[in-house]
């Protein structure tokens, strides 16, 4: 790709180029207003009948469009208004028109069901969208949190600014069966795998839209979407013209239960759109966030159990082997006994009485540290965007596009990970015509001074005293306290104590020169920082063909190019010698036919998509929608999806706690830890005695069949819309891990301990077939006076989980929602107000840094706002968990309080 | 007008049912302590408080201030505890007897009773050779300075029979809360001295003495493989256990005489010039083994045929006569070793013979008003009176 992008821009360019200049001939103006309140309606559209020429108005409602004759018809149309058709015909009088808010229930356009611009009643699958105004009218602090209020999302949030959305389940931070993406390009960062669109990408004054396809979608965008996918389209700078900005300032910790003060939000946003003449338009949009991030602070005490484990009781105090889920470093553990060995070999006297405490383990953890003393509290996150739009034609839009996104945020995978000025960056270029689009782009991602806070700490201690000599002086002190008649717990305290002394205190600035020192040597020099520059470059291109074959059948077809360069110098992947190139390919037809008088459209769709490390892999999908009248449809689809192995899954090479080798599946990194000439055997056989060689079969893509029946439909006097569905769906080959053991002897015997073995962790298919089905019901109703209700409730669960298997489905049996809103209210109805309130059942979570239950939650999200039309000023008063009701959506995540807020924007309209 | 006071009706009254619905998100919970349950029943402390039996223990712990640390039912222990009758089987048996110890001396006492942090049941006692080694309450003398260098007692067990050293258990495993008391039948005084100390201080054995020095020539006496190094650094003492049986002078006297005696005889056949010729050996006294008249490996095999490696009791030892290694054994590894049998007589070793393969006889063990047993720091040595020949 490296080579391909400047074809590709040259082309572009050459196309700018041969653009001839055309024939001025009439030229109508004109504004639109609304009727409501008399404001001027930005972003209206105005298209000439019967031709593909259109503009929209700019931010005073204005609009100029050119015309080679007339009398011409203008239809002027705009979501949620009544379309409306004016014939002009003179040029000397300017056009002024009102628009009539309609009633739009189920009107609404989504684009990403069958890659074709359809009514969202029309659609086959479930889809869920946001528009612009669902987020100037929401509550939340942040567009990404709107999507929490559909039905059947559920979200992971590991810190302020990393909040992951998934549906169906399989919640996580690091979710690689969820795809994001923005403006067509996939968010998920190339080697850290998972999605960074909280951080990077749109700022929240560019969303035009977000659509949400829950279930299998890969059938048309690709691997990865076992679960769902999520659109995010921008603004085009031809639609929204001007500058607008919002100021948003808030409050958080109000009740200091996590942070000492009462801190700060601030989330500044910007956005400038202009044309310049009839064919060229660019926009520049940033946001800047900063706050005292929530604090992840459980200190419940985890038992780890290879790569999974549990909560159980004991603090510091009273467990010598206490290890806190978001406490660090004291995951470094050992048996006592193992010092007392050393012990008998000074003091053979002590042998007897030392083998008489040594019935069980005595397992001793060094002290650790909370995350609140360790990882940087200020998260920043800055965001910068830009995009260039040439029209070559009417209908030929070229488009060059960059986002930037930077910053301090926290995530959680397989510890608690510390992004410290981080950058992400993608890159497109586009042509988009009325039947085809051909685009290029690119991730580029650097971790920065981004650390891994479990294993730099742990190191910090090493740095403050190498466990050798800690563990000795904790043994030597323990001995003599048990031989001075202390209580064994006492006997432990004391040794901790002893072992501990003179060790810099937590936050100290002694502490921070230890722990900034280590954290600034990558993990493969034996420090604790990560380097990940790895890239992604993707081509892809797409016909539709159906205005040639539209009087038989519609076909579409597309087809993309992927690929990843691994590039972590050698601490993440296996790439110490140099970066390591992935491609990967696929495509996809699509063909649809409308039948008995439009009311049946079915639809079939298929995918083949070859990734050089595993086979290729076909995916289709079929649906069907009847329309029973304009307003009401069936629909019912039978998807499949599946997902290559994810970079990590191929090609990671990181040793973990507990002196783990965590590996990727790719013949190479087998190959090369010669698993063919020294066989590796399951931990579970080891620890039983009984070793058994463990049986590696290839690593295969992992896939799903889902089937899924729906009804959406406007009724009740078009004041009620339901949306209702059923799904039931199929996992086979999960992606998932393994623990085997190797002999580092080459001969059987090395098994039997510890030093003469590696343990590593490798990802496998799991055998099992596990089912999943859940359904869902939405409804919204118009209540008089412009009030409008949402409801909205769903349910997921997995069934036939064998016995002992992590499937870390993570998600709750139930959830549900209100929302209550309206937006035009008072004499003049310029002041809204909108309140939501979630609600989600207590599930159980499991994921690589800590499983265990997590409670119920509720929250109560509300607003009101004020607009003045004149000076197109929006004052906005809102609170996110309105009632500072701490949450948290797994172990080892963040409390999530509230976060008051008012923010003044100017022409967001 | 009515249509919105309505609405807001309806939306005062949903947001009462969203405040009253959203009051209780349960944030992380604080990690649940471990608790430590006191176990029930009677302390140490307790038992020895109440007991009538241990009326003189419960005076001596009183006084050394250890009775308040075996109270608490939370940390653990074995106590060897005397009851009166032990207090005075061993010269004990008044308050006024036990005041006449000055505290810091029966403290010492006291502690030398206790495995603190252990509940050593006599099941966990092994009934064979060599006798299991625990750390006590009582702490080395520098220039030991670990808070690990602990006098140590050496329980053992034959049959239904246990000691602690050479103190008969009267009563084992009195179960308490905190651990466990074995009873026994006189005071276990902890040791003092080092084995070379008392062997030197014992004019009876300057015989013995000087056959160790003279073992020792050409050696340094500060480390290994001296035998001084073995028996009398302070510093290895704590983890050093030897079982010396050490002839009297008139054991080395009727040796050196015979020894002489036979030698000169052979040579002149003169009964009476060998005669004069011994006495005169003899009357040269624990020099004559510094001199040339022996060699220094044949003193240093027969000092080393008087030494054990490891601590042995009288009461550890086979009522029939049974082989047991020597350091010897450390150069000549199919050496039978020594042959030693002992006699048993309530609980106490009475009387212990001890043979080497070239006497004629087995040799006695010495008695004290203790004892046959003469425990020491770093060890336990019995007077015999005889000299063990190798060969």
């Amino acid at each position: 790709m490296r080579k391909k992008l400047p074809v590709l821009l040259l082309l572009l360019t050459s196309c700018l180029i041969s653009i001839s200049s055309f024939a001025q001939s009439v030229t109508i103006k004109g504004s639109v207003k609304g009727t409501s309140n008399g404001e001027s309606l930005p972003a209206v559209s105005v298209t000439v009948k019967g031709s593909s020429a259109g503009v929209y108005t700019n931010d005073k409602g204005e609009f100029s469009i050119t015309v080679p004759s007339l009398p011409v018809t203008l239809i002027i149309s705009s979501i949620g208004f009544e379309s409306k058709e004016v014939t002009v015909s003179s040029a000397s009088q300017a056009v002024n028109v009102t628009l009539a808010t309609a009633s739009s229930l189920g009107e609404e356009i989504v684009v990403s069901a069958t890659r074709v611009a359809i009514r969202k009643i029309e659609s086959p699958v479930t889809i869920e969208q946001v528009s612009a105004a669902n987020i100037r009218n929401s509550p939340a602090s942040t567009y990404y949190e709107v999507v929490q209020n559909l039905k059947g999302v559920d979200m992971l949030t590991s810190s302020l600014t990393f909040k992951t959305p998934t549906t169906r389940g399989f919640n996580g931070s690091g979710n690689t069966r969820f795809n994001q993406i923005t403006d067509g390009m996939d968010n998920q960062a190339p080697g850290l795998n998972f999605s960074v669109g909280s951080i990077i990408g749109l700022s929240e004054l560019d969303v035009d839209n977000m659509e949400l396809l829950p279930g299998a979608s890969s059938a048309l965008y690709g691997p990865g979407g076992m679960n769902g996918t999520l659109l995010i389209n921008s603004k085009s700078p031809f639609k929204y013209q001007g500058f607008s900005f919002q100021v948003k300032q808030g409050i958080m910790h109000a009740d200091r239960k996590y942070r000492q003060e009462i801190s700060p939000y601030f989330n500044w946003n910007i956005r400038w759109a202009e044309k310049i003449g009839e064919r060229a338009a660019f926009k520049i949009t940033s946001e800047f966030v900063q706050a005292k991030d929530w604090l992840a602070a459980d200190q419940r005490n985890y038992q780890r159990l290879g790569t999974t484990g549990k909560i159980v009781p004991g603090t510091r105090s009273t467990d010598p082997n206490y290890d806190g889920i978001n406490m660090y470093g004291d995951e470094t553990t050992i048996d006592l006994r193992q010092v007392f060995t050393a012990i008998g070999a000074q003091a053979p006297f002590l042998v007897p009485y030392m083998n008489s405490l040594s019935g069980s383990p005595i397992n001793v953890s060094r002290t650790g540290y909370a995350e609140r003393d360790l990882v940087d509290p200020n998260t920043v996150n800055f965001k910068l965007g830009g995009a260039f739009h040439y029209k070559i034609t009417d209908d030929i839009e070229a488009i060059a596009m960059g986002y930037i996104g930077s910053g301090n945020s926290v995530y959680t995978g397989s510890d608690r990970y510390s992004f410290k000025n981080f950058i992400i960056k993608q890159y497109k270029l586009e042509l988009n015509a009325k039947n085809w689009f051909v685009r290029g782009w690119a991730t580029q991602e650097d971790a920065g001074e981004s650390y891994n806070a479990t294993v730099t700490t742990r190191l910090a201690n090493e740095r403050i005293k190498p466990s050798t000599q800690w563990y000795g002086e904790y043994g030597q002190t323990y001995l003599a306290g048990k031989l001075s008649g202390l209580t064994d717990i006492d006997a432990h305290n004391n040794a901790r104590a002893f072992a501990d002394a003179g060790a810099p205190k937590p936050g100290s600035t002694q502490f921070k020169q230890i722990f900034d020192q280590v954290r600034s040597v990558p993990i493969s020099k034996g420090g604790g920082l990560f380097i990940e520059k790895s890239d992604l470059y993707v081509a892809e291109g797409q016909y539709n063909f159906s205005h040639l074959t539209g009087g038989v059948v519609d076909i579409l077809v597309g087809g993309d190019f992927r690929r990843f360069v691994l590039d972590s110098e050698g601490t993440l992947f296996a790439d110490s010698a140099a970066p390591i190139p992935i491609n990967q390919f696929g495509g996809y037809v699509q063909a649809s036919k409308k039948l008995f008088d439009d009311r049946l459209n079915l639809t079939v769709s298929g995918r083949y998509d070859k990734n050089e490390n595993f086979d290729g892999r076909f995916t289709p999908r079929a649906t069907a929608l009847l329309k029973l009248n304009k307003n009401n449809s069936i629909r019912l689809s039978y998807q499949t999806a599946y997902r290559f192995p994810s970079t990590q899954q191929q090609w990671i090479n990181l040793r973990v706690g507990g002196d783990v080798l965590l590996i990727g599946g790719v013949q190479e990194l087998r190959d090369y830890y010669k698993f063919n000439s020294n066989p590796i055997y399951t931990l579970e056989s080891v620890q039983a005695n009984a070793p058994k060689v463990y049986d590696y079969k290839d690593l295969k893509p992992e896939n799903v069949t889902s089937y899924e029946l729906g009804y959406k439909g406007v009724v009740a006097d078009n004041k009620l819309l339901i949306d209702v569905y059923g799904y039931y769906g199929q996992y086979e080959n999960f992606l998932a891990r393994a623990l085997v053991v190797q002999s580092k002897t080459g001969n059987i015997g090395g098994l039997a301990s510890a030093s003469t073995r590696q343990v590593y962790s490798v990802p496998v298919n799991t055998e099992a077939i596990v089912k999943t089905y859940g359904y869902g019901l939405g409804l919204e109703y118009k209540l008089p006076g412009n009030f409008v209700i949402t409801v909205n409730g769903s349910s997921d669960v997995l069934q036939d989980v064998p016995a002992g298997y992590v499937a870390f489905f993570n998600s709750p049996k139930y959830r549900a929602n209100v929302i209550l809103g309206n937006s035009m209210l008072g004499k003049r109805k310029n002041i809204g107000f909108n309140i939501a309130y979630r609600w989600q059942d207590a599930y159980f979570f499991e994921g690589d840094f800590a499983t265990g239950e997590v409670p119920a939650i509720q929250t109560l999200d509300a607003q009101v706002s004020y607009k003045i039309p004149k000076t197109k000023s929006l004052f906005k008063l809102g609170a996110n968990n309105l009632l500072n009701q701490y949450y948290y959506h797994a172990p080892g995540n963040p409390s999530i309080g509230g976060l008051y807020y008012v923010s003044y924007s100017y022409n967001i309209f | 007008m009515k249509l919105t006071s309505h609405m807001k009706k309806i939306v005062s009254y949903s947001l009462v049912a969203l405040l009253l619905l959203s009051s209780c998100n349960k944030d992380i919970s604080a990690p649940v302590p471990n608790t430590f349950p006191t176990p029930t029943g009677q302390s140490i402390g307790e038992i020895v408080n109440t007991n009538a039996s241990f009326s003189l223990l419960k005076y001596s712990l009183n006084k050394a201030g250890l009775l308040t640390a075996l109270t608490n039912k939370n940390s653990v222990f074995t106590v060897f505890a005397p009851n009166d009758a032990a207090f005075a089987l061993s010269g004990f048996g008044t308050t006024a007897a036990i005041d006449q110890i000055p505290v810091a001396q029966l403290t010492a006492i006291l502690n030398y009773h206790l495995i603190p942090g252990q509940k050593i049941t006599s099941a966990a006692i092994p009934t064979t050779f060599p006798n299991v080694q625990m750390p006590t309450g009582l702490i080395f003398p520098p220039p030991n300075t670990s808070p690990l260098a602990r006098f140590s007692i050496f329980p053992s067990r034959r049959g239904s029979a246990a000691w602690a050293n050479n103190i008969p258990v009267t009563a084992a495993d009195i179960p308490v809360a905190n651990g466990v008391i074995h009873q026994v039948a006189a005071i276990i005084a902890p040791p003092s001295k080092l084995l070379l100390d008392t062997i030197k201080n014992d004019p009876d054995l300057d015989y013995f003495e000087a056959a160790l020095v003279r073992a020792d020539s050409g050696l340094a006496t500060t480390a290994a493989p001296s035998f001084q190094y073995y028996l009398g650094n302070p510093t290895i003492a704590p983890g050093a256990n030897f079982t010396v049986f050490a002839p009297n002078n008139a054991a080395f006297q009727a040796l050196i005489y015979f020894l002489v005696y036979q030698q000169v005889f052979a040579l002149t056949g003169s009964a009476a010039t060998a005669d004069a010729q011994a006495n005169g050996a003899v009357a040269a006294g624990p020099a004559f083994l510094s001199t040339n008249n022996v060699t220094t490996a044949l003193i240093r095999g027969v000092v080393a045929y008087h030494i054990m490696a490891q601590r042995a009791f009288s009461v550890n030892f086979s009522s029939t006569a049974t082989n047991y290694q020597t350091f010897v054994n450390g150069s000549i590894a199919a050496h039978p070793g020594i042959a030693i049998s002992s006699t048993i007589t309530s609980g106490f070793g009475s009387a212990l013979s001890v043979k080497g393969v070239g006497n004629p006889s087995a040799a006695a063990a010495i008695p004290t008003a203790a004892g046959i047993d003469r425990p020491a720091v770093n060890g336990n040595f019995f007077k015999i009176n005889q000299v063990l020949l190798p060969q």
